[in-house]
């Protein structure tokens, strides 16, 4: 019986051993170099939109700038294209507003905000630069006073209000002003029986 | 020599003379603005004591009015903020200022719906809201500067300072405190000023100024310097008197003063030069006329006071609305029976716009025609609620009143709830053994202005400590004697228990000025000459004497039925026929 582990073969394993190690060990830094890779692509996806639009709308609940849900739909279908969230200034204009997964084309669109009706536009043509307006000609605010979040104003939405009268916080506060008064029930008021659009 | 020249080279120049029509307008503005201020014009939220005093003594209790001025705007909503020093004072829930203070106000229906969330006591606040919940009944209280009573609350004294102002928190503008907002408005504060009240608190036996100052420097914050509030807030914004019986007689609290009402705790003076002759110094109902008299309420101007006589309705709007300090002339109201140029239209416009008087089956605003009844005795029912709107007694204290029964009030009588109320504030008091409170009998002078002193001043005496809630002393009050004195005036029971019959039918008016009765469309007789004789009170009644004069009933005037047309002796009510209604006696009294 002679020595399978001659010094010749143990070299040889060695080497190979060695090989190995250095072949995972790049195979491993090679799938973190592509994770990383992958990484900045998205992060490039983050900062190059396929086009930019303006938003125009105002949501009666402000007191300078308001955070609104804009949804892009197909012109079939339920399911929105891209969700994203949008600040609008004082004046109701949210500029440079970044699209992404919809291509060039004509959608439906639908504007939300927390304690307002829902206003949505039919057949919008999303091209890069252009401007969407959701007032009207600046006539029409985004209705306040749905506190249930049902897209209507009704007695609920009141009686939610009256309920919660002195509190300082909270989706009833509809004027922003930190209070919940009579302030925030003649709004609601004001709007009851409004519904709000559904696609 | 070159500086003359050269002005009077200016003087020629269209700019120079710009500038002094500029500097002009600047001048003339500014002298109005003050004038500006004082129209009391605008929507204004108020502090008013009820009483009209402003001067109280530590351990004494006293009513503050938060009163609402629209000034013909549709108001949905006002939110009132109310700091309170928790020093000088306790806020209650009662006229005693007894129990645990208060949690929360007591409100007084002027808008439909006060969420309870919204109302609220808390760390020396007081926060209150109102609201218009559907958008349909939206609160207007007409032209400045009428107001409406929109909540009250009772302040019970704990400590002195000299001058103390009861302020409500405004700041024009600003969203989170004392605001009002517009019906269909976008949420905006349409409050254009408030007015306070400026107290004088003083300590125990420490008698204190004369009548102190009522309603601080008008609205803070925006409005500043007096603001439309300064008009009816006394010293802060000059006014001389205010929407209310506070500022009337606050003033600027000069010692002497005849508007000013003395404290309850003050001796009680006697009666001056002014005093009328048929008041004896004895008369059990003597504090009340002194109080109304000091109060600018009754003439002075006249010889007699005649405390046996029935009161009209027309007089008793004329006390209620000159004790509420009636600084301005309300619109001519759309009562039927009353004529612009008779000398009650005032007050009695007044009533109407202050809510008091409503016309017969609450007519007024709603339908035509509408009829008053200035002529008509006041009937014990209607005095109290007459009273009891006064003071702003709420629905859910008429409910909640002291829970007695008196054979004569229904439970479905118009005036159950407001009886009730009335007896359980010893305003009226029920007859001793019999049950009886007797709600449709007139009322005379001396009765009514007891009762509304003591609503006022003495809103509780020891009527309650009888379970049965009938006075203890009643028994007493009927043994006294009921006849007249020689000197002309008479011996009138204290007929807040009210055991003795009504005066004559002469009925005195109030301004020597004819008084047509729109029922007869007769002028009523003149008041009798100071010399001439009192008639004599009537001895006690019993049911079956009432149940005689029933029979008596006179023919009904149009849909009001009431006891003038029972020719003052008996108890009618109203017979709705096809085509003519009738009076016939009360079945309640008479059976059938």
């Amino acid at each position: 019986m002679h020595n399978i582990f001659t010094p010749q073969r143990t070299r040889t394993i060695v080497v190979f051993i060695v090989v190995l190690v250095i072949v995972l060990c790049v195979a491993l830094i090679g799938t973190r170099s592509s994770y990383l890779l992958h990484s900045s692509t998205i992060s490039v996806t983050v900062l190059d939109p396929l086009y930019d639009i303006t938003i125009t709308a105002v949501p009666e609940k402000t007191q300078g700038s308001a955070v609104l849900t804009f949804q892009i739909y197909p012109l079939i279908g339920t399911v929105p294209t891209e969700t994203r969230k949008v600040n609008v200034n004082a004046s109701g204009v949210a500029s440079q507003v970044g699209v992404f997964q919809a291509t060039p084309g004509i959608y439906r669109l639908l504007l939300s905000s927390s304690s307002h009706l829902k206003r949505k536009k039919l057949s919008v043509l999303l091209l890069d630069n252009v401007s969407i307006d959701f007032t009207l000609g600046g006539s029409h605010k985004l209705y306040a006073g749905d506190v249930t979040g049902d897209n209507a104003i009704t007695a609920s939405d009141v009686s939610q209000i009256a309920g919660t009268l002195r509190s300082t916080s909270g989706g009833e506060d509809l004027n922003n002003d930190g209070l919940v008064n009579g302030m925030d029930l003649t709004m609601a008021i004001t709007n009851l029986g409004r519904t709000g659009d559904e696609l | 020599m070159n500086s003359k020249i050269r002005h009077r080279r200016q003087m020629l120049t269209p700019l120079y003379w710009a500038k002094v029509l500029l500097c002009l307008l600047i001048v003339i503005s500014g002298t109005q603005m003050p004038q500006k201020a004082y129209a009391a014009a605008g929507q204004i939220i108020k502090l008013v004591s009820t009483s009209g005093e402003t001067t109280f003594t530590v351990g004494g209790c006293f009513r503050v009015d938060i009163r609402v001025q629209t000034d013909n705007l549709d108001a949905n909503s006002v939110d009132v903020v109310l700091p309170y020093s928790t020093t000088l004072l306790e806020p209650y829930d009662n006229a005693l200022c007894t129990g645990s203070p208060a949690i929360s106000v007591l409100t007084d229906g002027l808008f439909p719906s006060y969420p309870s969330a919204g109302n609220a006591i808390t760390s020396g606040t007081i926060s209150v809201t109102g609201y218009d919940s559907a958008g349909t009944s939206p609160v207007d209280t007409g032209s400045a500067p009428v107001d409406q009573l929109f909540a009250h609350i009772f302040f019970k004294v704990k400590a002195a300072q000299n001058s103390y102002t009861l302020g409500l928190d405004f700041t024009s503008g600003d969203t989170t405190d004392t605001n009002m907002a517009e019906n269909g408005g976008g949420g905006e504060d349409v409050l254009d000023a408030v007015g306070n009240l400026t107290l004088q608190l003083n300590a125990v036996g420490g008698g204190g100024d004369s009548g102190g100052s009522t309603g601080g420097g008008g609205g803070s914050g925006g409005t500043g310097g007096g603001g439309d509030t300064g008009v009816r807030s006394g010293n802060g914004g000059g006014g001389t008197r205010s929407g209310t019986a506070s500022s009337t007689r606050s003033g600027s609290g000069s010692e002497g003063d005849p508007s000013v009402i003395p404290h309850p705790s003050a001796p009680v003076e006697v009666f001056d030069a002014h005093s009328y002759g048929d008041v004896p110094e004895d008369a059990w109902y003597k504090d009340a006329v002194l109080y109304f008299m000091r109060n600018n309420a009754l003439d002075m101007e006249r010889p007699r006071f005649e405390p046996s006589r029935q009161i009209l309705r027309a007089e008793a709007a004329k006390i209620l609305s000159l004790t509420h300090g009636m600084d301005a002339q309300a619109p001519h109201t759309l009562f039927d029976d009353v004529e612009q140029n008779v000398w009650y239209a005032p007050y009695v416009d007044y009533a109407a716009m202050e809510g008091w008087m409503r016309g017969y089956e609450e007519c007024y605003g709603n339908v035509r025609p509408c009829f008053v009844g200035p002529a008509h005795a006041l009937t014990r029912a209607q005095a109290a609620t007459l009273i009891l709107r006064f003071i702003g007694v709420t629905a859910v204290e008429r409910v909640a009143a002291l829970n007695m029964v008196f054979s004569d009030v229904p439970v479905d009588a118009w005036f159950h709830d407001e009886i009730r109320s009335a007896v359980s504030r010893c305003i009226l008091r029920g007859d001793d053994g019999t049950g009886l409170l007797r709600p449709t009998d007139p009322v005379n002078r001396a009765e009514f202005v007891t009762m509304f002193h003591r609503a006022l001043v003495t809103p509780v005496q020891n009527c309650t400590s009888h379970p049965s809630g009938i006075v203890e002393e009643a028994l007493s009050l009927i043994q006294r004697d009921s006849q007249v004195q020689d000197s002309g005036s008479a011996t009138v029971e204290d007929p807040l228990q009210s055991d003795f019959s009504l005066a004559p039918a002469e009925i005195p008016h109030e301004e020597q000025a004819p008084l047509v009765h729109p029922a007869a469309e007769e002028p009523l007789q003149p008041s009798p000459p100071a010399s001439a004789p009192v008639p004599s009170l009537p001895q006690k009644r019993t049911p079956l004497l009432r149940c005689d004069a029933c029979h008596r009933c006179g023919e009904g005037w149009l849909n009001v039925c009431d006891a003038s047309e029972c020719m003052g002796l008996g108890n009618c009510v109203l017979n709705r026929g096809f085509s003519w209604n009738s009076c016939i006696p009360d079945p309640m009294w008479c059976g059938n």
